[in-house]
């Protein structure tokens, strides 16, 4: 019987063993690479976007004037996550973004996160899509404290606004929210719309997703809070957000962990504010040029932010205390 | 008899001895060849180190570069909006590209606030009118108010930066005439951030 074999010498065993391994590294190896590259990428995104969002988060002085809004168009939808923390002296937030994972539709590395002490952006904790919506306002409280930027994929309806909102939405050119007199036209008229997208102005149905309920004076919706319809869930409890100050549209389409993180971050830098309006007072007393009157007041609206300032419900408190300050017309601190 | 067996011998030995010497041969060449597959293999290695090593040089300097880039934009971003944050800009109708600086002097002062902008270093220069005494620059305080042309509110390792930007502003300050009338004093200035 002819027992021809093929003889598997050290030299084959050697080149298997060794080639197993090299394949093994070069697959690891690409792997890293490739997740690498998803980090970098996803790293400089959010830093160009925090780059590009440093404008609007320090606006164009004086009030109402500096809002801007606009769309930022990418060539790969992308999730953005926003972290927010109150500590230090301004807190702060860390914007990270991550991009579409290669040869798949998944979500890719999440990138390194960029932190700003002097950014208030209100978000979801999580957004994603290839079109990004934002638009900035000034916070005042009652000297402008700085410029709130509200940031969404989604879209939103507006039912029943006061004059005042839709007139802004109008003439900031807000693309994501359209303002409609019925939840129904909102659901007809706008395709692919969410529940929580469709936003009621003082009342409330089964459509409506939020509710926004007025408590100032004016009945203007300048005060109030935001409260999601939970329909047949009453058991869920639903944490309102308070607004004060034009955070109307902040309340609206940020998270109750965002909106609460971001104001009192707000309320931090209003406090510095009052206590460095104080200093200037002080100051212009001292060089003789003109004497304020305000030293009592801000020193008032500072102890008071200090003191009883726990959540976004203290912004009305807050408003209140502010309103008390009236600048002494040929002696201006802002 | 005898004779036939010894030659037997001879020859069985020496064929034990050939078979001993060929066997020794094709030992030396098998570790001739696996030595030779070992050299090729640890050359194909270190090839791919090496193609990898010179792709990681070119990927860093590439991710400094747009880091540097990304670095200088913020720089710029800044310089041209930090005038108009509530913090140091002016009040009133002085509200745009506007250097409050009664502020900047508290400011840099107040250290709460250094920590607000991502940078170190935060220089506001007066152009215009110039106090210089040539090319001295006098830094600003509370007693040279009025005739300092350099104001440093944030100089925090200078040494390591990154990136400056410049932007030309107003800087006012308030002041009171001789009638006793309240006015905004304005003159030109720079503000200087290095990231």
């Amino acid at each position: 019987m002819d027992k021809r074999g093929f003889e598997f010498s050290f030299a084959w065993l050697f080149a298997v063993i060794v080639g197993a391994a090299i394949i093994f590294i070069a697959i690891y190896a690409g792997g890293k690479i490739l997740r690498t590259g998803e980090f970098q990428q996803s790293t400089e995104t959010a830093k160009a976007l925090t780059t590009l969002l440093d404008p609007l988060g320090v606006g164009a002085g004086g009030s109402g004037e500096s809002a801007k809004s606009g769309i930022i168009s990418l060539s790969s939808p992308i999730t953005l996550y926003n972290d927010c923390f109150t500590d230090g002296s301004f807190g702060r937030q860390r914007f990270s973004t991550s991009g579409k994972k290669a040869f798949s539709e998944e979500s890719g590395e999440k990138g390194e996160g960029i932190e700003a002490s002097n950014k208030y952006i209100f978000t979801r904790s999580q957004i994603a899509g290839r079109e990004i919506y934002f638009f900035s306002k000034p916070f005042e409280m009652p000297f402008k404290v700085a410029d709130i930027i509200v940031i969404s994929s989604e879209n939103y309806c507006f039912v029943k606004p006061p004059t005042g909102i839709s007139d802004e939405i109008e003439s900031l050119g807000i693309k994501n929210i359209a303002v409609k007199d019925t939840t129904a036209e909102c659901i007809r008229n706008i395709s692919g719309i969410k529940k929580e997208g469709i936003v009621c102005f003082g009342f409330s149905n089964n459509d409506c997703g939020q509710m926004v309920i007025d408590t100032s004076a004016g009945r203007d919706f300048s005060s109030g809070y935001v409260e999601k319809n939970l329909g047949e869930n009453p058991e869920r409890s639903s944490r309102k957000k308070y607004f004060a100050g034009g955070l109307v549209y902040a309340a609206i389409m940020s998270d109750n962990e965002n909106y609460e993180c971001n104001s009192r971050r707000l309320m931090m830098k209003a406090n510095a504010l009052a206590r460095l309006y104080l200093e200037k007072s002080k100051l212009l007393s001292i060089r003789g040029v003109c004497d304020t009157g305000m030293d009592e007041g801000l020193l008032r609206l500072s102890g008071f932010i200090s003191q009883y300032y726990k959540a976004s419900v203290d912004l009305l408190g807050v408003e209140a205390a502010a309103k008390t300050l009236n600048q002494n017309s040929f002696c201006k601190l802002w | 008899m005898v004779k036939w067996s010894i030659v037997n011998e001879n020859l069985a030995f020496a064929n034990y001895g050939k078979m001993r010497r060929m066997r020794y041969i094709k030992n030396k060449k098998a570790q001739f060849k696996i030595q030779q597959t070992a050299f090729m293999l640890l050359g194909v290695v270190l090839f791919f180190i090496l193609v990898g090593l010179f792709w990681l040089s070119l990927k860093s300097s590439g991710i400094k570069k747009s880091a540097a880039n990304l670095e200088q934009e913020q720089a710029i971003a800044l310089a041209l909006s930090i005038a108009e944050s509530p913090e140091l800009s002016c009040s009133g109708n002085n509200a745009g590209q506007c250097v409050d600086f009664d502020k900047a002097m508290i400011i840099k002062n107040l250290k709460t606030f250094h920590t607000l902008w991502p940078i170190s270093k935060l220089e506001v220069r007066r152009i215009y009118p110039s106090y210089a005494d040539g090319n001295v620059m006098k830094e600003c305080s509370t007693d040279s108010y009025s005739s300092c042309n350099i104001l440093t509110i944030i100089d925090d390792n200078a040494d390591n930066e990154k990136a400056s930007a410049s932007s030309f502003v107003k800087l006012c300050r308030k002041e009171k005439n001789a009638e006793g009338y309240i006015y905004d004093k304005c003159e030109l200035g720079e503000i200087i951030v290095g990231i």
